[in-house]
């Protein structure tokens, strides 16, 4: 399903979105798969499946360990593009690949974008590809139908802003601090401004992300106007709880966890939304 | 002063060729945005230039003296000069760029210095900023590094500077600036990064080179007062390339000027251990910018190995990565058993005892040598002095120290 299409079906189902940010064969494919699938079910609207980096400069404490467990399990670009075809074969949900910008350049940017398509994915987030220095994305992901998904903070200019939103399409990711992922308890402060200030320069979804993962969080980015939520780290905290010697152990119990995780923040989204109304 | 919400975008070239931009998260384009901002103007800036000059001057010592090696070029029969930054304050030539930047976080307003380091002078030279001009500095330091340079970890201390040790990745350099970028990522607005060398995202490279290129004028300056002419090569260690791109900026444009960049061949270069990016490496983007890089073949950044901390990094500056490719600048190796022998020699023959960063360079200057004459002029950019690697060569050499 295209990201557009997704956002359609939730207007009409006035629903918001949730989008889940996981890296794959963390710590293993097993595993990896089961946790796609169990979040899948559990109501996840967008996958955004991460190809990790040894380097990742974007990425907090918990996620660069994931990284770290995942490259040691082996991973390779080609292997989480080749996992995409298997999750089409399971869901028909938006999946968004994310990596850092060596990965793609390395694999040469074109091909990239060319491969990921074929496999099933509908959009691209690179968290270093300022708009400045995505052309050659914007260019193939226009003529392969991928879309480039930007990311906006807090400090970003009027000027930026409008660069940005004059390029994007799918939607817009917005982060809610300033900083790297990882779970925070707070908010940072300047979300409802910023998603004021982009919603004067775009009709595109805004997804908020960056640290979020308690339901007060939640709550007040759907208040301030947002379309969905971003979850991340907050998932990946629960089942490196669940691993020893690089394996899950007790993994039904790790699901279990998950899925309840899971549950809850969709059924939060829902509530909030329509109390709202 | 609060600059964002302002209307600051790129105004200057961020590339090299291809190489360089500005790969980084869109949460830090508005402060590189105002960083450009404030490194323009204070270009124009009357006042920021003159105490600029003062404080190289007077504080930093100022002119550094281009000593011809009379020894040392006896025993390899040709001319060979040492460009004198180990003679600088603080014992490097980072100290410009430390300077530098540190007037120029004053002069913005920000309220914390934030550095990595590798070996331990660019820590220091902005440890030396902060307490300076009087602003609350942190160095990020690998442990392996700490471990390995002691005595510029309390150098760091002493001038107040709290040192956050890296224990992620291979625990050097390279994982020091990714810590870096993650904090100010998260405290961009008071925050000022000051980065060590020429490589990162614009306008980086093009400010480190600006406040390092004194070197090579005044080498300039000061060789055709002594020679009457220009030299024929001038050498220098390249880790990023900080020491490198500051002696060869003046001297680009003279072509017969042969410049050359010597990297850290480590155990040699058919090894994995070395750091040698332009030589062995292949573009990639790392660290907010395009540049040679040591990768593997899905684009992780393979960890490089170097004797010397301050060279072992797996990337290397944007603009002498284009300078490669257009061949002005050739790029070589010294391992560390040849960098070790030259270390000794200079101690030996002339009583100074180089970094061992700069140790490469007068490495190769033995190498090359061997096919030069009396009338031969080599300059080698003496970028630090070795009193931080006494303990860590002394162990390298080993038993080696005792037979002679």
């Amino acid at each position: 399903m295209k990201i557009e299409e997704k956002f359609t079906e939730l207007k009409n189902k006035k629903q918001k979105a949730f989008m889940a940010h996981v890296y794959y064969k963390d710590p293993d494919k097993d595993f990896s798969e089961e946790l796609i699938k169990t979040m899948i079910d559990s109501g996840i609207d967008i996958l955004e499946l991460g190809i990790p980096h040894s380097d990742p400069t974007s990425d907090g404490p918990t996620f660069i360990k994931a990284c770290e467990r995942s490259l040691r399990a082996g991973t390779t670009p080609k292997q989480v593009i080749s996992s995409i075809k298997k999750i089409r074969k399971y869901s028909d949900i938006p999946v968004i690949v994310t990596t850092y910008f060596n990965i793609a350049y390395r694999y040469g940017i074109y091909k990239f974008i060319k491969d990921i398509k074929h496999a099933g994915a509908d959009g691209l987030i690179i968290p270093e590809a300022v708009v400045e220095e995505s052309d050659e994305l914007l260019k193939t992901g226009k003529k392969y139908g991928i879309d480039i998904i930007f990311i906006i903070g807090p400090y970003s200019s009027g000027i930026r802003i409008k660069k940005i939103t004059d390029n994007a399409s799918g939607f817009l990711y917005v982060v809610s601090r300033t900083g790297v992922t990882g779970v925070k308890k707070d908010l940072g402060i300047e979300t409802s401004a910023t998603i004021i200030k982009i919603k004067k320069y775009t009709d595109l979804p805004l997804l908020v992300g960056f640290g979020i993962s308690q339901p007060e969080q939640v709550k007040k980015i759907i208040q301030a106007g947002a379309d969905g939520v971003i979850i991340g780290s907050a998932i990946a905290k629960i089942y490196e709880n669940y691993i020893e010697n690089r394996k899950i152990i007790n993994k039904e119990e790790c699901l279990d966890e998950i899925r309840k995780f899971v549950k809850k923040i969709r059924e939060d989204i829902k509530n909030i939304f329509y109390q709202k109304k | 002063m609060n600059l964002y919400g302002g209307k600051f975008k790129m105004r200057l070239n961020t590339k090299f060729g291809k190489y360089g931009g500005t790969y980084v998260s869109e949460l830090l384009m508005p402060a590189l945005e105002e960083l450009e901002a404030a490194y323009i103007r204070s270009k124009k800036d009357r006042k920021f230039q003159r105490e600029l000059k003062m404080l190289l001057k007077e504080y930093a010592g100022r002119p550094t003296r281009l000593y011809f090696a009379k020894n040392l070029s006896e025993k390899l029969g040709c001319r060979i000069y040492l460009k004198r930054e180990d003679l600088l304050h603080g014992g490097a030539h980072k100290t410009n760029n430390g300077i530098g930047q540190g007037l120029l976080a004053k002069y913005m307003g920000k309220t914390r210095i934030i550095a990595e380091t590798g070996a331990g002078q660019h820590g220091f030279a902005a440890a030396m900023a902060g307490a300076f001009f009087d602003i609350k500095t942190e160095i990020y330091m690998g442990t392996k590094d700490i471990e390995r340079q002691k005595m510029n970890v309390n150098r760091m201390k002493l001038c107040g500077a709290k040192i956050n040790p890296v224990s992620l990745g291979s625990c050097t350099l390279k994982d020091a600036i990714s810590e870096c970028l993650r904090d100010w990522v998260a405290n961009v607005k008071h925050t000022y990064y000051l980065l060590g060398t020429v490589a990162g995202p614009h306008p980086y490279p093009s400010i480190v080179r600006d406040f390092q290129k004194v070197i090579g004028e005044e080498v300039k300056e000061q060789i055709l007062k002594k020679e009457k002419r220009l030299p024929d090569y001038i050498l220098a260690c390249v880790g990023g390339g900080s020491n490198a791109m500051g002696i060869f900026n003046a001297f680009l444009k003279e072509k017969k000027v042969k410049l050359i960049g010597v990297e850290p061949a480590g155990r040699g270069l058919n090894t994995k251990f070395h750091g040698a990016a332009i030589c062995k490496g292949s573009p990639g983007i790392f660290d907010g910018a395009l540049s040679y890089l040591l990768q593997d073949k899905h684009g992780q950044i393979n960890e490089s190995y170097s004797i010397s901390a301050g060279l072992d990094y797996p990337g290397v500056g944007s603009q002498l990565s284009f300078l490669h490719d257009s061949k002005r600048v050739r790029f070589t190796a010294a391992t560390d058993k040849e960098t070790l022998a030259a270390f000794r020699l200079l101690a030996e023959t002339e009583g100074i005892i180089p970094a061992l960063e700069s140790a490469h360079a007068v490495a190769y200057a033995i190498k090359i040598s061997k096919g030069l004459t009396k009338e031969n002029l080599i300059v080698i950019n003496l970028s630090g002095r070795g009193d931080k690697d006494v303990f860590h060569a002394m162990k390298a050499l080993g038993g080696k120290s005792d037979e002679n």
